[in-house]
């Protein structure tokens, strides 16, 4: 069911189908990630977060009023439970990924130390921003939403994104160029 | 002034894709558990809502039987009451009574009433 609208998934799922809920979480667990990245500011946290509150969104799918804007109502969802995340100081992971059965092939222990420790950089370098600017440029620049789907799902005008997305990187740009430089010293 | 995007890869979660994957495979199997919850609860207005087609189809079924039934039997004691009044004009008749023409034609046109016809 590819091509299915999200008001057919969300009246899927509201009849028991789990192949509705698979196909809702291919096209929105992604986004609600980086809202909730953008909140929480740490990726363990964000990855709860957004479990947490996909998992509760399909739990309370009857209370989704607008299916056909099912995206904007989990990502809202995703901004409580991040708040409240924030919150409480909550740590303690719901499903730890550890005990999971990842299959064994991935990046290699340096590339993964490498990739990390960027990875640490660049969240470092985010936190410095207003939140609506951390999750414009997250929308745009990892995402790969354009300036007017990030204008209408979070409701600010086209103008006003754009904005947010040059200062959001030129903030970054210079955090991230001085943080390279203090490596090299 | 370079505003091009911003190399945010290491964030993404195909960056590691297994991990990605085993990411999604567990929040699928808590939505799971959800919707076998969900599957559990019965929902008054959904029950009422199940046996709506049902309730039609008897309904339907009923109206099918009766309404002929009642026609029928209307007609029939239409019929009796014809015979009785022609019966009634005849006894008249036979204990050397005069049935007016009124009396004849009131038999007869409640008669043609009864089956539908005008007087």
């Amino acid at each position: 069911m590819p091509d299915e609208r999200d008001e057919d998934l969300v009246a899927g799922v509201r009849r028991g189908s789990r192949e509705a809920a698979e196909q809702l979480a291919d096209r929105h667990l992604r986004a609600c990630r980086a809202v909730a990245l953008a909140i929480v500011g740490e990726v363990a946290g964000a990855e709860d977060v957004c479990q947490d509150a996909f998992v509760y969104a399909m739990g309370h799918i009857d209370d989704c009023r607008r299916p056909a804007r099912f995206g904007a109502w989990l990502r809202q969802i995703v901004r409580s439970h991040a708040r409240n995340h924030l919150r409480d100081g909550k740590r303690d992971r719901m499903v730890s990924l550890d005990a999971v059965d990842a299959p064994a092939r991935g990046p290699s222990p340096a590339r993964s130390a490498e990739r990390a420790d960027l990875r640490e950089r660049l969240l470092a370098a985010l936190r410095t921003l207003p939140e609506e600017r951390r999750e414009v440029v997250l929308m745009h620049d990892l995402e790969g939403w354009t300036h007017r789907e990030i204008a209408e799902r979070l409701a600010l005008p086209e103008g006003t994104v754009r904005s947010h997305l040059h200062l959001a990187r030129k903030a970054l740009r210079r955090l991230l160029d001085g943080l390279r430089a203090d490596l090299k010293e | 002034m370079n505003d091009d995007p911003i190399d945010l890869s290491a964030l993404d979660p195909m960056d590691d894709e297994p991990r990605w994957r085993a990411f999604v495979d567990v929040t699928l199997r808590r939505v799971d558990a959800v919707l076998a919850e969900r599957a559990g609860r019965e929902d008054p207005l959904d029950l009422i809502a199940s046996w709506r087609r049902p309730l039609l189809a008897v309904a339907a079924a009923a109206i099918a039987v009766l309404v002929p039934t009642e026609i029928a039997l209307e007609r029939r004691e239409a019929r009796v009451q014809r015979v009785e009044r022609l019966v009634a004009v005849s006894s008249r008749v036979a204990d050397g009574g005069r049935p007016t023409a009124a009396d004849f034609l009131r038999a007869l046109g409640d008669a043609r009433a009864a089956e539908g016809k005008t007087p």
